[in-house]
């Protein structure tokens, strides 16, 4: 994986990415410049401008776009290799700078607590920074601007002076440069670098000229974890990089932190033409300023390849780590079902809902959304879209506990499917899982409000994926009829079956009349609360024996109610049939026949149904 | 070549995990691939080899296999990949951990499956021992991909038979363009490798439309001074490849039902 990540680093470099996107650290910047008269050097007191930097503003002054390209070569590789040890507090390791945050100075939350105050250590920061120099003119120069901050009073007398210093937070930056050229930053953070790149020196090994040594990209020694520790190996360290390498991996995190680049990255090998394009998008959104992201990149790609897209390791990259290093060895962006044509969501259960699902972003907006609640791909109110992949998702903001295990547990699925065009990773068993689960869920939190059910179009929109799609899916045996098409064959045949046509002569029908004459036997209710929640006992049995007996009772609750001709046969039917399959195996059937134009109404029923059914309604 | 004998076996496990040295701090990575040290560790199991037991000193398995050519092919894969998904561990036990828990996140295969070639030279006692554990269905250890819970198998379905095949082989120069089945070492770019789809206008069909190129590189030996993998370019690919191509070491097998086939050995 690292080999793969330096070589797309150089590729970055090539095309000069890797200074897009610099920003200063959020905070003060305070340039000082130093006078030469008489072969003598001074810094006069006045001697000095400042800027403050906070992440609202829009676009750099050229100030504070040469700050921050100093940092950058004046920067920590990370805190235990600061030269403020063992307290941690002045981040920068240059000789031409002095970087602290406000919790640090007095009045800050650190600086009560320290044992050594801040001011007090400046001048062994700059013991260690001026090692990092080699002319001794040079070395004086940096003598004087230690000269200017190695005391409290001395800081007190700049900052006092600079009115945005009052409104600085304690998380915000103070940082002091010395006005000297880049070229001079650069080269101390060369040195600096040179032996700080490597997790430790340690373990450094020499072969052909060329140092070796280990990684510190995302690595450490866990010597406290004896499980982590290689007991009876051969070596001490699993794997060497060279310096050249531990150098480039540097930069990449420095590049990839700055949030210029898409997530998940595409990184192309073996096709140039495909990983220069990509490259050049990155730095199209990076000079724009905007993000580009993964989709807007495949789709480009794609339209100018010819649906030639692939060979590329996707990285997925959050907050420091890697989530996710996986190869696509060809990007599938159409889906089309197996007699070639687009996913298409028919309009089964009546809510004009059909959307067409060409491809896999389409699935993505479309039907993720829906199927999963809004809980792993998530439309905000403002119309954007946020991605929940690999993140840390709170259940509390899910619409139930199920929705939460269910994005827990498929995600990472969905994601190869979407992204790593892994058509294997999401089976049918999968979708119809996800289905089943939330669309019960549905039904347990079903309300009338409004005098509507909260939940009736979420249901009807699930079973319209659900009988659309579920085919499509990854699955073992390919089925000689598909959901819709029995959908279609259980209605006419419970047409026939009140006109006494027919019998209920197999399971998947006995689910469907069970369905009709749960939802007919339901209406005869009077109570104020006529929600879906009804049905909870009905689709909780698992043996028909005991379903029948369940429907019994309530046919019991209503027998003094008037029953059309076409009820009768339909339940006595089911009340006659004896099945030992699991009734849990039929629910889809069982829910088609509940949310299906009801066949057992009367005439006149069908009318007062008509008059009370609710109007679906988006949420 | 009458010493030699080529053969194949099919290893197939629920899971595997073939852990990439790389990094340590978060998800830890599997190569997709089973590669050749780790296979050389599955056959060094079989004949009751020994493993890592000395820091410097390469393992028993190494040491007398590492010359053993092997190829590898992946079976029952998707575009060259296997599924994979990732698994936390928490460990708490207090002698493992002095600063707090161990959280441990691994991203597996999911049944992984490769038909592994081997070329044995039967007057070598450790290859003929193992042409007859495998032709056997036996193991001294048991043999797992990458970790102990993954064990692997290379029976076939219920009649308790052995995947083993054996093949009659011989040098492949490609005088003409051919497939390749195995995971091959890759030293050029290859689409230079490929021979490119062909269109006929008389019968309007396409000939050789491939699918799909997979890259990875892969450890294939330890570098004897740092003691770590050396990683190879590989790729697989279903591709017809060109006469002309520059990938060394090449066989063309025949099984006892007459199907010819060709791969690399390493």
């Amino acid at each position: 994986m690292l080999k793969e990540i330096v070589q797309f680093t150089q590729s970055l470099k090539e095309q000069e990415m890797n200074n897009i996107g610099v920003v200063p650290k959020e905070g003060l910047h305070i340039v000082l410049t130093l006078k030469q008269e008489d072969n003598q050097v001074y810094w006069p007191p006045d001697g000095f401008i400042s800027e403050i930097y906070t992440k609202k503003m829009v676009g750099l002054t050229s100030f504070l776009q040469e700050c921050a390209a100093w940092a950058q070569a004046a920067w920590m590789v990370n805190t235990n290799k600061c030269f403020d040890l063992p307290a941690k507090g002045i981040h920068s390791c240059s000789p031409y700078c002095l970087a602290f945050k406000r919790e640090s100075l007095k009045g800050g939350a650190k600086y009560a607590d320290a044992k050594t105050k801040l001011p007090e250590r400046v001048n062994a920061y700059f013991a260690k920074a001026l090692d990092l120099l080699d002319d001794e003119s040079e070395k004086q120069r940096i003598e004087v601007f230690k000269y200017a901050l190695n005391s409290e009073e001395k800081l007190d007398a700049i900052l006092s002076q600079i009115p945005e210093y009052e409104s600085l937070k304690d998380a915000n930056y103070i940082v002091f440069y010395l006005n000297d050229p880049l070229e001079a930053y650069q080269k101390t953070n060369t040195k600096y670098l040179a032996d700080k790149l490597f997790n430790t020196n340690q373990f450094n090994l020499s072969v052909d000229d060329v140092v070796y040594g280990t990684s510190d990209f995302i690595n450490g020694f866990s010597t406290k974890k004896a499980y982590r520790l290689h007991q009876t190996a051969s070596f001490d360290i699993a794997g060497r990089i060279s310096s050249v390498e531990a150098r480039t991996l540097f930069e990449f995190h420095d590049i990839i932190d700055r949030g210029i680049l898409p997530r998940p990255l595409p990184i192309f090998v073996d096709r140039d033409e495909l990983k220069k394009d990509a490259v050049a998008l990155f730095k199209k959104g990076a000079e724009d300023g905007e993000r580009i992201g993964y989709k807007e990149i495949i789709e480009t790609l794609n339209e100018k390849h010819n649906d030639d897209v692939g060979n590329y390791y996707l990285l997925f990259y959050l907050a420091g780590e890697i989530k996710d290093f996986d190869f696509v060895s060809k990007f599938d962006y159409y889906l089309n079902d197996e007699a070639g044509k687009p996913w298409k969501v028919a309009d089964y259960f009546s809510i004009n809902y059909q959307p067409t699902v060409k491809n896999v972003f389409d699935f993505q907006y479309s039907i993720l959304v829906s199927i999963l609640n809004n809980s792993l791909v998530v439309k905000t109110k403002a119309g954007g879209f946020q991605y929940k992949f690999f993140d840390d998702i709170d259940a509390k903001y899910c619409k139930s506990d199920n929705t939460y295990l269910l994005v827990m547990k498929y995600r990472k699925a969905f994601y190869d499917f979407i992204y790593k065009s892994k058509r294997q990773a999401v089976t049918q068993l999968m979708f119809d899982d996800i289905l089943q689960t939330s669309i019960l869920d549905d039904l347990r939190l079903d309300e009338i409000k409004n005098n509507r059910h909260t939940q009736e179009y979420s249901i009807r929109q699930k079973l319209n994926i659900w009988f659309s799609l579920s085919e499509n899916f990854e699955r073992k045996y390919k089925p000689v009829e598909t959901m819709a098409n029995k959908l279609q064959t259980h209605r006419k045949f419970i047409q026939q079956l009140t006109k006494n046509e027919a019998t209920i002569e197999t399971d998947e029908q006995y689910a469907f009349t069970v369905g009709q004459v749960i939802y007919y036997l339901l209406t005869k209710s009077k109570t104020s609360d006529t929600s879906y929640k009804r049905l909870e006992p009905f689709l909780q049995q698992v043996h028909a024996k005991e379903l029948n007996k369940a429907i019994a009772r309530l046919f019991d609750t209503y027998k003094h109610e008037t029953f059309s001709s076409n009820f009768r046969t339909p339940f006595a039917e089911v009340m006659a049939y004896e099945t030992k399959a699991s009734i849990r195996d039929l629910m889809p059937t069982t829910l088609a026949g509940i949310f299906s134009q009801n066949a057992l109404f009367s005439d006149k029923e069908k009318k007062e149904e008509i008059e009370t059914e609710s109007t679906p309604t988006e949420e | 070549m009458a010493n030699q004998k080529l053969i194949s076996f099919d290893l197939r496990a629920d899971f595997g995990f073939f852990k990439k040295p790389d990094y340590n701090d978060g998800i830890l990575l599997s190569y997709n691939m089973l590669h050749k040290p780790a296979l050389l560790g599955i056959l060094g199991a079989i004949i009751g080899l020994k493993g890592y037991s000395k820091k410097g000193e390469f393992p028993e398995y190494y040491q007398r296999l590492k010359e053993l050519p092997i190829g590898i092919q992946p079976l029952d894969h998707e575009k060259g990949n296997f599924q994979k998904t990732s698994v936390k561990y928490t460990n708490t036990v207090g002698y493992a951990n002095d600063d707090g828990n161990l959280l441990v996140e691994e991203m597996m295969l999911i049944q992984p499956a490769y038909r592994c070639y081997l070329l044995l030279d039967i007057e070598n006692p450790d290859h003929s021992k193992l042409y007859e554990y495998l032709k056997n269905g036996q193991a001294e250890y048991i043999p797992y991909l990458g970790k102990n819970e993954f064990q692997a198998w290379w029976l076939m379905d219920n009649d308790g038979s052995v995947s083993l095949k054996e093949y009659n082989h011989e040098a492949f120069l490609p005088g003409q363009d051919f497939l390749l089945n195995t995971l091959f070492i890759k030293s050029n770019p290859l689409k230079d490798e490929q021979v490119t789809v062909k269109i006929s206008f008389r019968n309007r069909t396409i000939s050789n439309q491939a699918t799909f190129s997979y890259f990875e590189r892969l450890p294939v030996n330890f570098h004897e001074t740092l003691v770590q993998y050396q990683l190879y370019d590989f790729a697989y690919t279903d591709f017809t490849l060109s006469q002309e191509s520059t990938i060394n070491n090449l066989f063309q097998i025949e099984d006892e039902q007459g199907t010819k086939a060709v791969v690399q050995l390493f």
